[in-house]
C-alpha cells in the first residue's frame, strides 16, 4: 500500500482502470464457469427426474439414518 | 460437449432422440385429458345429486376459512398433487359448493403440494452441506406459499378480493349470471356422451348413494388421469423442458419465472418441476436465489389443469370457471406482490436458508418441520375451529 503513495496521479488512474478491467474479466469468467456448471447439471435432468420419483425409498432411508443418529447420540 | 456428456454419450443421444411411438403417447395424453374433463363433470353431477340444494349446509364446517385451508393442505399433502385437488374442487364448485368455501381450500392445496419436493430433499441427507442446500431449495416453496396465505387470506376474508377478481374474469365467458356457455362450448358437447353414459346407471342407485358413488368414481378417474398424464408428459417433454431451462440460465429472475411456468405447463405438475430444483440446488450448481423464481413459475403453471377442467363442467359452470380463475389469480398475484415488493422478496429465501442450515445440523428438525407444517399444525387448527 505504501508504494501507492509515491505513484503519480496518472499512474494511479491507470492502475485503477487496469484493476477494474481485470476485476470485470474475473467476474465474467466466474459467471461463465457457474453457468457452464449449471448447463452440465441440467444435462442430467432425466437422472434427477428418476431420483425425484423414489419418494418412499427416500423417506425410508431418511428414517434409517435418523434413528441411527439418535441411537448414536443416546449412547454417547 | 460437457464432461458429463463425454462420459455418457449413449445416454445423451437417447435423451435427445424423440421417444418411440410418441404419436401414440400424444394420443394417450389427449385421451387422458378428455377423461380428466369428464371426471370433473362427474364430480359436479355427483355432488349436486348427493347434496340437492344442501351443499352449503353440508360444508358448513368449512365456512370457517381456516378449516377450508386445512382441508386443502392435508388433502394435497396426502395425495401429493395440487392439480388433482384443485380439479376436484372445481368439480365440487360446479356441483354447488360455495366459491367462498372453496377459496381457502385452493390456497391450502398450494401449501400441501410443496410436501413432495421437501420429501425429495430428504434424499440428500447423507451430505450435510448438500442437504442444507437441497432442504432450503425445497422449503423456499413452502415459505413462499405460507407467506402468500398470510397476505391473501385476510384480504379474502375482509374484502372477498380473489372471489371478486375470479368472478370478473369468468363473467365474459358467460355474459351474465343466467346465460350459459353451452351455445359455443364444444368441449362440453364432446364430453357429454361419456359423462351421461357413466352417470346415468350410477345415479339410478339413488340421489345420495348414486351421487356419492359418482363423486368417488370421478375422484378415482382424476387421480388416474393426472397420474398417467404426468408420467407420459415427463417422457414426452423432458427434452423440451431441458431446452427451456437451458435458455433461462443467466437471463435473470423473470426468465426463471417464465421457464418455471412453461415447464410446469408442459409436464402438468408443479411437484415435478419443484422437485427437479432440489437436486440442482443440492449439487451446488444453482443458488437458492436462482431456484426461487423457477419455483414461483411452477405455482402459476400448475393452474392450467384446473382451468382445463373447468371448461366442460355442467351445473354451476360459471362458478367452476370462477374458482379456476381464482386459483390462477391467487398464484399470479402472489408472485407479483411477494416477488415484486423488495422488502418481501427474499423473506422466503432467508427463512429457507435458516431452516436448511438448522435441519442439516439436527436432522430431526427436518422431520418435525414436515410433520408439523403439513399435518400437526393443520390438525390442531381443525380441532380448534371445530371447538369454536
Amino acid at each position: 500500500m505504501s508504494d501507492h503513495r509515491n505513484l503519480t496521479r496518472e499512474k494511479l488512474a491507470h492502475l485503477i482502470g487496469e484493476t477494474e478491467q481485470t476485476l470485470s474479466e474475473l467476474k465474467q469468467e466466474m459467471e461463465r464457469r457457474d453457468e457452464a456448471a449449471q448447463h452440465r447439471e441440467l444435462d442430467r435432468l432425466e437422472e434427477h427426474l428418476d431420483h425425484a420419483e423414489n419418494g418412499l425409498r427416500t423417506v425410508r432411508d431418511f428414517f434409517r439414518l435418523l434413528t441411527a443418529e439418535l441411537r448414536k447420540s443416546g449412547q454417547s | 460437449m460437457s464432461d458429463t456428456d463425454a462420459m455418457h454419450p449413449d445416454r445423451e443421444m437417447l435423451a435427445d432422440a424423440p421417444p418411440r411411438n410418441s404419436w401414440q403417447q400424444w394420443i394417450a395424453v389427449a385421451g387422458l385429458v378428455y377423461l380428466l374433463i369428464c371426471a370433473v363433470g362427474l364430480i359436479g353431477s355427483g355432488f349436486k345429486s348427493a347434496t340437492g340444494d344442501q351443499a352449503e349446509e353440508l360444508f358448513a364446517f368449512a365456512t370457517n376459512p381456516f378449516a377450508g385451508l386445512v382441508v386443502g393442505t392435508v388433502a394435497t399433502a396426502l395425495i401429493q398433487s395440487s392439480s388433482t385437488v384443485t380439479s376436484i374442487i372445481v368439480g365440487l364448485v360446479a356441483g354447488g359448493l360455495p366459491v367462498a368455501v372453496a377459496v381457502p381450500m385452493v390456497m391450502g392445496a398450494n401449501i400441501g403440494t410443496s410436501i413432495t419436493n421437501t420429501i425429495v430433499s430428504l434424499g440428500h441427507v447423507r451430505e450435510k452441506k448438500e442437504f442444507a442446500r437441497a432442504f432450503s431449495a425445497a422449503t423456499v416453496h413452502d415459505f413462499f406459499n405460507l407467506l402468500s396465505v398470510v397476505i391473501f387470506l385476510p384480504l379474502e376474508i375482509a374484502f372477498g378480493l380473489l372471489e371478486k377478481i375470479g368472478k370478473a374474469l369468468a363473467a365474459p365467458f358467460y355474459g351474465g349470471a343466467d346465460a350459459s356457455m353451452d351455445g359455443f362450448n364444444f368441449v362440453k358437447a364432446a364430453t357429454a356422451p361419456v359423462t351421461k353414459a357413466i352417470s346415468g346407471p350410477i345415479l339410478s342407485l339413488g340421489d345420495v348413494a348414486g351421487g356419492v358413488l359418482l363423486i368417488l368414481v370421478g375422484i378415482a378417474m382424476i387421480f388416474l388421469a393426472i397420474n398417467f398424464i404426468g408420467k407420459l408428459l415427463k417422457l414426452l417433454m423432458v427434452g423440451r423442458a431441458r431446452e427451456i431451462m437451458h435458455t433461462a440460465i443467466g437471463r435473470g429472475p423473470v426468465a426463471g419465472i417464465a421457464s418455471g411456468t412453461l415447464v410446469t405447463c408442459l409436464v402438468q405438475s408443479s411437484s415435478t418441476t419443484t422437485s427437479l430444483m432440489v437436486p440442482l440446488a443440492g449439487s451446488g450448481a444453482f443458488g437458492l436465489k436462482q431456484i426461487y423464481p423457477f419455483t414461483l413459475g411452477a405455482n402459476i403453471g400448475t393452474c392450467l389443469t384446473a382451468l382445463l377442467a373447468a371448461t366442460a363442467v355442467t351445473g354451476n359452470s360459471e362458478a367452476a370457471l370462477q374458482i379456476a380463475f381464482i386459483h390462477l389469480t391467487y398464484n399470479v398475484l402472489g408472485v407479483l406482490v411477494i416477488y415484486g415488493l423488495p422488502f418481501l422478496r427474499f423473506l422466503p429465501v432467508r427463512a429457507a436458508e435458516w431452516l436448511g442450515r438448522t435441519a442439516a445440523e439436527q436432522k430431526s428438525i427436518a422431520l418435525a418441520y414436515i410433520l408439523g407444517v403439513f399435518f400437526v399444525i393443520p390438525a390442531l387448527c381443525l380441532g380448534i375451529t371445530a371447538l369454536l
